[in-house]
């Protein structure tokens, strides 16, 4: 009994302490190796708690093991797209100007009654009130309406502006050269929108079809 | 970079934990079946006391190490072998040529087996 006690107390340590170090994330929302590191790390320190014939190292080492993985991997996925796009995915547009883009609905395997109760979920019962429908990676659905049917805000209500969305076209000094198509824009347009920056230098760069564009400069290491 | 540093790191440590461990328990689990092995060859010899001499120091060999054995092995595997060696001893002392190198057989095969089980080969991986 009492070396269950303590091994308990031992794995409760290291696995909380395991999850600390992934992240906030992992406690939230999470992407699929998180889940899986999560899913895992319970399985496995569970087995040697209930099981006192079995070490404690089995446990131990393939959490270590783990968190180790994915540590490199969110390192990996930080600093390149497709590495992250390789694991993560990427966003998918099901509602695109009001359309379902049924190819995009058939590669997500969601079906119209999972839409719909995703689009309920955000308070819309009418599918033709949505401009955009946007599958995270995380597996939430971010909805975007049209004008007409969108709660009103102050700036709109000046502004009067028709709903756009700002794409990533430059991420950690790599261009978007997908999003820069779907903006309908090319890479001759990005760079004379930088005025002689070099895109290494920008950390991130959002632009609509319109052409606003906001500009956030890579702070200097030191 | 830096931020890769630690679980490489942590990476290297598991590896070369886990090796250490292999190679520790391979080289406790053939010393002490190398010993009993000894025994055997002297049993048939007739020189029973050499005998039971080398079944003490295995005896010694495998519970000596025994903190790190249940560390690595099971602790059904690592008692297993423990509770094998009074009766191999007492058939020794008994000189039951039959019932000894029944004994002796099964324990020094069960100790080659537990040395082969921590190597990660891929049938063992698998």
């Amino acid at each position: 009994m009492f070396v269950s006690f303590v091994r308990t107390l031992i794995l409760y340590v290291i696995i909380v302490a395991a999850i600390r170090l992934m992240g906030k994330r992992q406690v939230g929302e999470l992407e699929p190796t998180e889940l899986v590191a999560a899913i895992l790390i319970s399985d496995l320190a569970a087995v040697p708690m209930q099981d006192i014939g079995i070490p404690l190292l089995s446990g131990v080492i393939p959490i270590l093991t783990l968190l180790a993985l994915e540590l490199i991997s969110a390192e990996l996925s930080l600093r390149s797209i497709r590495f992250r796009s390789l694991l993560c995915g990427n966003p998918v547009f099901l509602i695109k100007d009001g359309k379902i883009d049924q190819k995009a609905m058939a590669a997500t395997k969601l079906s119209l009654d999972e839409l719909s109760q995703c689009l309920r979920e955000n308070g819309i019962s009418d599918i033709k009130t949505v401009k955009f429908a946007i599958l995270e990676t995380s597996g939430r659905l971010s909805t975007f309406l049209y004008p007409e049917y969108a709660p009103l805000t102050a700036a709109q209500e000046k502004a009067n502006t028709d709903l756009e969305i700002p794409l990533p076209v430059i991420s950690d000094g790599t261009i978007l050269s997908r999003n820069l198509s779907i903006l309908g824009w090319d890479r001759r347009w990005l760079l004379g929108e930088l005025s002689g920056t070099s895109p290494d230098n920008v950390y991130l760069m959002t632009a609509t079809r319109r052409g606003t564009r906001t500009i956030i400069p890579k702070e200097d290491p030191k | 970079m830096k931020r890769m540093i630690m679980p490489l790191l942590l990476l290297v440590f598991v590896t070369l934990f886990c090796s250490v461990c292999i190679l520790r328990t391979d080289q406790i689990c053939n010393e002490t079946a190398d010993l009993i092995k000894q025994a055997g060859e002297r049993f048939q010899q007739g020189s029973y006391e050499e005998a039971e001499d080398f079944i003490r120091r295995s005896q010694f060999c495998w519970d000596s190490h025994e903190g790190f054995l249940g560390m690595v092995l099971r602790h059904t595997e690592s008692d297993d072998v423990g509770f094998m060696f009074p009766p191999l001893l007492a058939s020794c002392r008994a000189k039951n040529r039959d019932a000894f190198l029944e004994k002796e057989l099964e324990l020094e095969s069960y100790l080659r087996q537990l040395s082969r089980m921590e190597i990660p080969y891929y049938f063992n991986v698998l």
